[in-house]
């Protein structure tokens, strides 16, 4: 071999050598870690102390404990034992019982080895917003809002019927976290806010202060969905509703850890947050599809347990409905008691492509409602129109808002139950749209009546009919008129499990039958089908 | 009413119900949403971090480092090639893989126009540049570093590659006569019909630095004339998913 062949064997080896020692560097320098205690014993805790009033009275109002555990300070020994064997301890989490660490991984089986570590998590994620993927929003697109698009966003769940009757969200606290919401301390989309001095707390759990206007204009978009005003025009249904704003998201860091979003739910918690509405979820850098099962990630666990304290969870399922290699619902949307939201087209009214599907890996619905997922939000100047499913979350956590004044001694499960129970095609569902879309007309038009049978389901020797009835009373017709004109018929096929196998969305034009030959549905499978506020079954 | 009835005769009445009302029949139903899971499940062996993985890629790379002798000079920067290939992998374990891949590529050499100059021959023009057009396929290992999802991550790849000649073509250019002559020769006899090297590669997820030696001589052995630096860098994009 000739000389530049020898320079080039010699800077080959040294470059595998050299990333070799790098990465070995690397994994011997600041990963991310958290450290699971066994115990609190021996800890002082005075929920007075702790809790702001409003997370005393929910405590109070939904009959829960003041004195769990869960709520109990981590030991500081314990703390600062562990202190001894990592580069720095940094977020402490009560809930988990944990505290959050940079460490070496060789030190790692020393720290699992001392008698108090439950056990050692790694720590590293990456997080994905759910608004569109790749959106990128330049400063001089800003202009005036889509007012068409701003009264489809309330109207398609009849929320303009809520704010006649008075329910803005008035006496709820919604917590909201975010990447930053730059502009929302002077954009006149929250000037109604301001003036009322209804942002209650904020934190930047990055940078450790007050501060979050700034950063990134996604949690403005995300807020101005929930509770913001175009000039007269309400842009989200909680317009009279109190805030939380957590920074719990860095956009410029490729890796962002979940601390954040473990500390900032702790943070709402005792803030006393009736809400939480989270527009972002994580993803692929970190998990698996089939690890979308509401146990496996710290954020799932932690949703589940905020909800066990009487929080409403509402996060948005993610915009990997195209990722043919993922899509699914991210999490934490896969927990069971977070209720999750797709995203629905406008003005087609069906699942938008993108919205992230169910079911989770463990077999359960998600996502639980859809919304519109293409809306008219407020930017850092001006207003814009945004798509993803972060924007269909806070139109759900609106309503949710909405209902909750309407109902105050519910608990966040009745809500949570009763948001998919008012859904337009509950109780058929489907793994794209849920239940559907939240109505308000569920709650304040009587419809003590069962619906009006739209269908019929006809099984002969060799087809099944789904035959369309051309006498559809006016009852179901108004129950539907706040969604759209679209003649949709729903149907799934279903396993005797209650998986779903298959599921459609038919437009009736002229014709109104479906034909299917009997010999694709095997014995113990289920078809269901919705038309115009009619759910009905037929069982082989 | 009788003029219709004399109008329309059977046949007629057959054409316009296939051009006219047949289509409306068969849209009267729209399928908007069609999901069969059975069918759209999503793949655990196929994936960034699963068992399989292939993607398309990208890449240019610039050729680096000295001539071995003097009179095989090149104009850096602008010899370059652009490289267009379908890789796969193979997955073992968290941190270890191997693969392949096939790919086209196309070289383009840019002597110096210097006294002294050698390749493809001493005269001296305006510009002068050699194209190989390749195809070509390598084998790889692969170590992977860090903990993650269905994600590539930072890796580190060692292999080694080959590549025929399919076309070469040797382009001049020169002023004569008041005219500009641009000159293209194909056919020649000193080209090396096939190409062949060692490569590592440094990746981030989709971008991925890489460093290649080329074992091979450029010009037949027979043609006696000294061949170019063997010495390319470049980048590569990976045509997939972040």
């Amino acid at each position: 071999m000739d000389k530049n062949g020898s320079s080039f064997l010699v800077i080959f080896m040294l470059s595998a050598i050299s990333f070799m020692a790098v990465s070995a560097t690397a994994s011997e320098k600041h990963h991310a870690y958290w450290v699971v205690f066994t115990d609190k014993d021996h800890v002082v805790f005075d929920p007075y102390e702790y809790f702001d009033q409003r997370a005393i009275d929910r405590r109070l109002r939904h009959g829960i404990c003041l004195y769990q555990e869960s709520n109990f300070p981590v030991r500081q020994d314990y703390i600062d034992s562990v202190s001894f064997y990592v580069y720095e301890a940094d977020v402490v989490s009560r809930w988990m019982n944990a505290v959050h660490v940079y460490s070496r991984p060789s030190k790692v089986h020393q720290i699992a080895s001392l008698g108090f570590v439950k056990e050692v998590i790694p720590a590293s994620v990456r997080l994905m917003l759910a608004s569109s993927p790749g959106q990128w929003i330049p400063g001089f697109l800003f202009g005036d809002p889509d007012t068409t698009l701003l009264k489809a966003q309330l109207k398609h769940m009849g929320v303009q019927r809520f704010h006649q009757q008075g329910f803005n969200g008035e006496g709820v606290r919604i917590a909201l976290f975010d990447a930053g919401f730059s502009g929302v301390d002077s954009h006149e989309a929250f000037q109604h806010i301001r003036e009322e001095g209804r942002i209650k707390a904020t934190w930047d759990f990055h940078r450790e202060r007050e501060h979050v206007y700034a950063y990134s204009v996604h949690g403005t978009m995300v807020l101005s969905v929930l509770a913001g005003k175009a000039g007269d025009i309400p842009m989200g249904a909680a317009t009279g509703a109190d805030f939380l704003l957590a920074r719990t998201e860095i956009f410029r860091e490729p890796l962002v850890e979940e601390k954040y979003w473990l500390a900032a739910v702790e943070w709402a918690d005792q803030h006393g947050a009736d809400i939480i509405n989270s527009s972002l979820g994580y993803v692929y850098h970190r998990y698996f599809p089939e690890q979308m099962d509401g146990q496996t990630s710290l954020v799932a666990r932690a949703a589940n347990m905020a909800a066990s304290k009487g929080i409403l969870i509402v996060n948005a399922a993610g915009n990997e409905g195209a990722n043919e290699q993922w899509r699914v619902v991210v999490t934490p949307s896969d927990a069971d008691s977070v209720l999750t939201v797709g995203a629905l087209d406008y003005p087609s009214m069906v699942r938008a492509s993108y919205s992230s599907v169910g079911p989770t890996a463990d077999g359960r619905l998600k996502p639980n409602v859809s919304a519109l997922g293409k809306v008219s939000a407020a930017g850092r100047r001006g207003y814009l129109t945004t798509t993803g499913t972060s924007f269909a979350s806070p139109l759900v956590a609106g309503f949710a808002a909405c209902l909750w004044q309407m109902y105050p001694t519910m608990s966040n499960m009745d809500i949570f139950r009763a948001i998919e129970r008012s859904a337009h095609l509950f109780p058929y569902f489907d793994y794209g749209h849920g239940y559907g879309t939240p109505q308000s007309t569920f709650f304040l038009l009587d419809h003590s009546m069962p619906a009006a049978p739209t269908l019929d389901i006809i099984s002969d020797t060799d087809h099944v009919s789904i035959v369309l009835r051309t006498d559809i009373t006016a009852e179901n017709i108004e129950y539907q008129a706040d969604l759209t004109g679209n003649n949709y018929l729903y149907y799934h096929i279903s396993d005797a499990g209650g998986q779903i196998l298959a599921y459609y969305v038919i437009k009736m034009e002229d014709s109104n039958v479906i034909r299917k030959e009997k010999s694709i549905f095997e014995k113990g499978q289920q078809l269901l089908v919705h038309y115009k506020g009619y759910t009905t079954a037929m069982q082989f | 009413m009788k003029t219709i009835k004399y109008i329309i005769t059977p046949p007629l009445a057959l054409s316009l119900f296939i051009t006219l009302v047949l289509p409306s029949i068969l849209s009267a139903q729209q399928v908007i949403i069609a999901e069969d899971l059975r069918e759209s499940a999503v793949s655990k062996d196929f994936g960034m971090n699963r068992k399989h993985f292939r993607h398309a890629y990208i890449g240019v790379h610039f050729l680096a480092g000295q001539a071995e002798e003097s009179g095989a000079d090149v104009r850096y920067g602008k010899s370059w090639s652009f490289e267009y290939g379908v890789r796969y992998k193979r997955k073992f374990s968290e941190f270890y893989s191997v693969g392949g891949e096939l790919f086209t590529r196309r070289l383009a050499i840019w002597p110096e126009q210097i006294e002294g100059k050698m390749i493809p021959g001493p005269d001296i023009y305006d510009d002068e540049k050699l194209v190989y057009l390749q195809l070509g396929g390598g084998l790889y290992h692969r170590i992977n570093v860090g903990e993650r999802g269905n994600y590539i991550g930072r890796f580190f790849d060692t292999g080694a590659y080959a590549a025929w000649n399919f076309h070469v073509r040797h382009v001049y250019f020169k002023e004569q006569d008041d005219a500009y002559l641009r000159v293209r020769r194909t056919g020649m006899s000193f080209p090396a019909l096939f190409e062949y090297g060692v490569l590592a590669r440094l990746g981030f997820n989709n971008i991925v630095l890489k460093a290649s030696y080329r074992l091979s001589d450029t010009f037949r052995s027979s043609a006696e004339l000294p061949d170019i630096p063997r010495l390319h860098f470049g980048v590569e994009v990976g045509l997939h998913s972040m």
